[in-house]
């Protein structure tokens, strides 16, 4: 998954970069937008587990 | 890591490529910013000389000639293949064709790293391999030479062998043994790389896997395809020795065939280096400095050797391998010590040091070897940067590691770009209109200009060259001597008489054939007396790429021992105070005002100063009688020339000033010159 995400924020700030052109700060700002999706990433699929935790507990 | 499955595996090649194919392309958004850079609606084709000789294989066979399938042509009938079978333009396809090709690195990388159970480190190096420093800057859209494929297929290669080693299992060997065919149809100088390898994964297994049978039996397959028979023979005993191998490779012990495969080795050795694969890497390495002809009369004489100033062969420094190689020291350094903490962690890695040596090879013979060690390199540094993630606990760990590989890909994709900015083709618009208008008609013809444009000329235009990017051993003396001789006369006659010979015996050199009939010295003090019918229209090619050329021509135009007449220098311009009356160069000041010229502490006078603007001589500044001549073209370059000023190719080049009852301008504009011989 981490790696499709890295390929769409790549493709999306290379055509950004491309169109604006400032390919270099657009690029390496990317660095930080795809550390922001990972992050958020993280988070959901912590909020999702702790769904199925409480799901569980509350059936047992 | 867990090993993939096909799915994601197979989702790991086909990204990666997407992602190698999509920001290679982008060369060609950035050359649309240039109207200079497309020729009649079309991207110009040619961005590097090679693929002027590949894209002139592919012209004659569209234009219906019968050429030989070689690996001198391989690239040429794919080219023409795939422009005809697709109704592509040959343009088009020389131009994209690398985009498609050189984005298949991934597979090998992806696979090889598949070898270890470690795919993903494997999906990131190829990202960042697949767009990284010199890979990229040899294979970019324009340079359809073969290395667009070649590093592929050396890649597979070695996956191939890497797969065997790991899996004991020999059809790897075959795979190997197909590749190695492949890449010997393909390329010409694919043997001594080849058997390179083939030397490595001996001593590889002698020294860290005696014991894997497998690795002897694969070897003797392997060997199938370096056998000296044609092709047949060579898939048949392939196939041949893999049936005995399987047969054998449960029942016998290793120690059986560890005999069989010194042997062989030591066999294979011998008939390497009989077929000179060895002498080959050596004289490319030991790279001459002399060429000796024998003349008529038995007397000796010596012409300067070209591979020592082919600047893609002349050895760089350590600072351009690692720059070359990896884009700076830091990640030389990490990126080499990731690759040994590869290598024990997974000793068949030792394969990669193989294409990593050949990257130091390049401090003697020249840039391109540095391509090699990108690859082993960036997977270096992708493996450091797993290693390191590794060893830091919580939930950091995932996060350090996509970060800093995202950011690896993103530092590589930032010099990719900036060297798109950097690229030209070869030829520019007005150029090739130029070429194409005026050496493109029906009569039978020669060019004479310096080989560097030798193979672009053969694709754009319909003459021959008296050399080119690669006949230039003898008959570079020829063109030498005529730019740098002053007698109109003189070179026209020697001119005639050369192309007349060389258009008998095509396409050998024809300076040895003639001094065989007539001493040098004779035939120059003859000159007058020479008849050559006047078969062949013989024509004069320049533009601005010549000039940073001009000091390894004139070194050209004398044989070794001859005395000189003058010399000649070449600066780029940095600045023009034309109030102060100052002119800086990189290397030389000039006080406009009182005519001297300053190289550090030296300072000589001058006698005039041209200032070009390419197609005109603007300003002339006449200083006193002496015969040291500086001309100012376009604002860019400063040009010294001290007794060369009446030389063929200054009169010509600068002033239009050639004999017009012997040289006809046919173009002078500001991008080329082309003239034509007339009168005689």
């Amino acid at each position: 998954m981490q790696e499709l995400v890295a390929l769409v924020v790549l493709m999306g700030a290379g055509i950004v970069g491309l169109m604006t052109k400032s390919f270099d700060s657009v690029m390496y700002i990317s660095v930080g937008v795809f550390a922001l999706i990972l992050f958020i990433m993280d988070m959901r699929q912590k909020r999702i587990k702790q769904h199925h935790l409480n799901t569980i507990e509350k059936r047992m | 890591m867990r090993k993939s499955n096909l799915y994601q595996l197979s989702f790991y090649i086909v990204a990666a490529y997407l992602f190698a194919l999509f920001f290679r392309l982008f060369l060609f958004w950035v050359a649309q910013e240039h109207p200079e850079f497309f020729y009649r609606g079309e991207p110009i084709a040619i961005w590097t000389a090679d693929a002027g000789l590949y894209g002139f294989y592919a012209k004659k066979l569209l234009a219906g000639s019968n050429l030989a399938f070689n690996p001198e042509t391989a690239l040429g009938f794919i080219l023409y293949y795939i422009a005809k079978f697709f109704h592509l333009t040959l343009n088009s396809v020389i131009f994209f064709l690398p985009a498609f090709f050189s984005s298949l690195i991934v597979v090998p990388i992806i696979l090889i790293f598949n070898e270890f159970n470690l795919a993903k480190l494997g999906f990131w190096s190829a990202l960042a391999a697949s767009i990284a420093m010199n890979y990229y800057f040899r294979t970019h859209l324009g340079y359809c030479d073969t290395d667009i494929f070649n590093f592929v297929l050396f890649f597979a290669i070695l996956y191939s062998f890497i797969a065997l080693l790991k899996r004991k299992n020999l059809l790897f060997a075959v795979l190997a043994a197909s590749f190695i065919t492949l890449f010997h149809l393909f390329y010409h100088s694919a043997k001594p790389l080849t058997f390179g390898m083939l030397i490595f994964f001996a001593l590889y297994l002698l020294l860290f896997d005696r014991k894997n049978s497998s690795g002897y039996l694969g070897f003797l397959i392997i060997m199938a395809a370096f056998l000296p028979f044609n092709l047949m023979i060579r898939v048949a005993a392939i196939i041949i020795l893999t049936v005995v191998a399987i047969l054998l490779q449960k029942r016998v012990s290793y120690k059986a065939f560890l005999p069989v495969f010194l042997i062989v080795a030591v066999g294979g050795g011998v008939y390497g280096y009989k077929a000179g694969y060895l002498q080959r890497a050596f004289d490319y390495l030991q790279k001459k400095q002399r060429y000796e002809l024998v003349e008529k009369g038995g007397k000796k004489i010596a012409l300067e050797a070209t591979l020592k100033t082919v600047a893609e062969s002349r050895g760089i420094t350590f600072t351009q391998l690692v720059t070359y190689g990896s884009g700076n020291m830091l990640l030389f350094l990490l990126g080499s010590v990731g690759l040994l903490l590869l290598i024990r962690e997974r000793k068949e890695a030792a394969l990669l040091l193989f294409p990593y040596l050949l990257g130091f090879v390049s401090l003697k013979a020249g840039v391109r070897f540095t391509t090699f060690m990108v690859i082993p390199i960036v997977s270096g540094n992708v493996y450091l940067l797993y290693f390191i993630s590794q060893k830091v606990k919580g939930k950091f760990s995932s996060y350090l590691f996509y970060i800093s590989a995202f950011s690896l890909v993103v530092y590589y994709l930032h010099i990719m770009q900036l060297y798109n900015y950097m690229l030209k083709p070869f030829f520019i618009k007005n150029q090739v209109a130029a070429i194409d208008t005026y050496l493109n008609k029906q009569d039978k013809g020669y060019i004479l200009t310096w080989w560097d444009y030798g193979w672009p000329l053969w694709f754009y235009s319909n003459k021959r060259t008296l050399i080119d990017n690669g006949k230039h051993q003898y008959d570079n003396y020829i063109v030498a001597k005529t730019l740098f001789s002053y007698d109109q006369h003189f070179i026209a006659k020697i001119d005639r008489f050369f192309i007349e010979e060389f258009d008998k015996i095509y396409p050998w050199a024809v300076l040895p054939y003639v001094i065989k009939k007539y001493p040098l010295r004779e035939l120059f003090s003859k000159f007058d007396t020479l008849k050559s019918p006047r078969k062949n229209g013989i024509y004069y090619y320049f533009d601005d790429r010549i000039l940073s050329k001009l000091p390894v021509i004139e070194n050209f135009s004398y044989l070794k021992g001859e005395k000189r007449r003058g010399f000649i220098w070449i600066d780029r311009l940095r600045a023009l105070d034309t109030k102060k009356g100052i002119l800086l160069g990189q290397s030389v000041r000039i006080d406009l005002q009182r005519g001297l010229l300053y190289v550090g502490k030296k300072m000589d006078k001058i006698g005039t100063i041209y200032f070009s603007n390419g197609a005109k001589i603007k300003v002339i500044i006449p200083y006193r009688r002496e015969n040291y001549a500086i001309i100012v073209y376009k604002n860019r370059f400063i040009i010294g020339a001290y007794r060369y000023i009446n030389s063929f190719f200054f009169q010509a080049f600068f002033f239009n000033n050639l004999d017009k009852t012997l040289y006809k301008t046919l173009y002078f504009g500001k991008d080329a010159k082309i003239f034509k011989l007339v009168g005689m």
